[in-house]
């Protein structure tokens, strides 16, 4: 083996030791790397006690139809949803332009767990969800507004 | 005919000559992909004008992969067969791609703040094109950082490699994780979800880039080479080397 051979194969080991080590380190993280939770999610990390009350999580989906509600001020409450399970949000603030229902947001904010016990004496956790901050996703589609109506999409 | 090219000078003599040309082109393309993003393209059906934003921050964006990638190529080649003229163009690239990545990130911003409401996050997509911008600015200041530039291109070149593996990250962190970023739009399987009446000026902008690049590599690649003789002299007038 020449020296070119030997550097060359030093680099590549050297490369494949780095994804390695970065892959297992991303997998451990893969918690931590991701953005935001789905509904779903959070549901299941509730009840395994993975997430308390007044945790501080990011919560992210579509904004369900006709969920929308204007309060007093700038309150406002609508429900995020994976089209498998919803949670209610309320927020105080300014939101987004691309804000709508139907439209993927992202919720940053505390959830409180209510305990509740029913007839059956059966524990029973009901989510609320005190939003400090809504970002709106947008998709990778880009059109125009014509094309967009022709599709019959709402805009 | 082959390794004349590895000679620096040789190459210098060819290039010399094509520097007015290539900037010419960069500048037409520039011209006429500006004025289809900003003035011809529709608007989009969501984000409105906001859009626009689009034919600067993509193209940008795959200008600092495609850079480093070049760097990372050229400083495996400079590694293995010890030619001046790949550690020249991997340092002659590097600033020139750091710009983009500066430009990628920067307009990014501007576009999060009217459309996600936010200036940044710290999802997958946004923190690894940071890393990426790191990377360029520690090969810039790693490969200036030795008296003897020779020193300075090993080592730096070995940290060129070593980013590499941050690309596929960037590049699939939209679809492994859920980020606020949205999923890519063109290089996907399947047809484009964009419009081609704005596809058209996003890849006449992204060809202009490339002219850009082209154009500053060529005239990064003379001072860089200059750069290098200049530090040969100094070390040799100092005593470092005969």
């Amino acid at each position: 083996m020449n020296k070119r051979q030997k550097k060359i194969i030093t680099i590549f080991s050297l490369v494949a030791v780095l994804c390695f080590s970065l892959f297992l380190i991303l997998y451990a993280l893969r918690d931590n790397v991701i953005f935001f939770y789905s509904p779903s999610e959070v549901k299941i990390k509730v009840s395994n006690d993975e997430i308390t009350n007044g945790s501080l999580i990011r919560l992210g989906g579509l904004v369900l139809e006709n969920s929308f509600q204007r309060g007093e001020g700038k309150n406002v409450s609508f429900i995020i949803t994976d089209l498998k399970s919803e949670i209610n949000i309320s927020y105080s603030g300014i939101l987004p332009d691309l804000f709508r229902e139907g439209q993927g947001v992202i919720a940053e904010g505390n959830i409180e767990i209510i305990k509740l016990k029913n007839k059956n004496n059966v524990l029973k956790k009901q989510l609320k969800f005190y939003a400090s901050n809504v970002l709106a996703k947008h998709d990778e589609n880009y059109m125009p507004p014509e094309v967009s109506e022709a599709l019959g999409l709402e805009y | 005919m082959k390794n004349q090219f590895v000679n620096p000078g040789f190459l210098v003599n060819y290039i010399k000559p094509l520097t007015p040309w290539s900037g010419g082109i960069s500048i037409i393309l520039l011209l006429v992909g500006l004025w289809f993003s900003l003035y011809q393209s529709p608007i989009d059906y969501q984000q409105g004008n906001a859009v626009r934003i689009m034919y600067i921050h993509v193209p940008s964006a795959w200008m600092s992969m495609g850079i480093y990638s070049f760097i990372a190529l050229s400083s495996f080649f400079g590694l293995i067969y010890g030619h001046i003229t790949a550690f020249t163009l991997a340092k002659a690239a590097a600033p020139i791609g750091a710009t983009f990545t500066a430009i990628c990130l920067i307009s990014g911003s501007a576009w999060g703040k009217p459309m996600w409401g936010t200036w940044w996050v710290w999802d997958a997509r946004l923190t690894s094109v940071l890393i990426l911008f790191f990377f360029y600015i520690g090969y810039i200041v790693f490969s200036k950082s030795f008296n003897d530039f020779s020193k300075g291109e090993k080592f730096s070149s070995i940290l060129a490699i070593i980013g590499l593996v941050n690309l596929p990250i960037i590049k699939f962190s939209v679809d492994y994780w859920s980020t606020l970023h949205q999923p890519a739009s063109i290089s996907k399987f399947g047809a484009p979800s964009i419009h081609i009446d704005m596809l058209i000026p996003l890849l006449i902008m992204f060809l202009a880039f490339i002219f850009i690049f082209i154009h500053l590599l060529m005239i990064r690649f003379q001072l860089e080479l200059n750069n290098r003789r200049l530090n040969i002299k100094n070390m040799k007038s100092y005593g470092d080397i005969k």
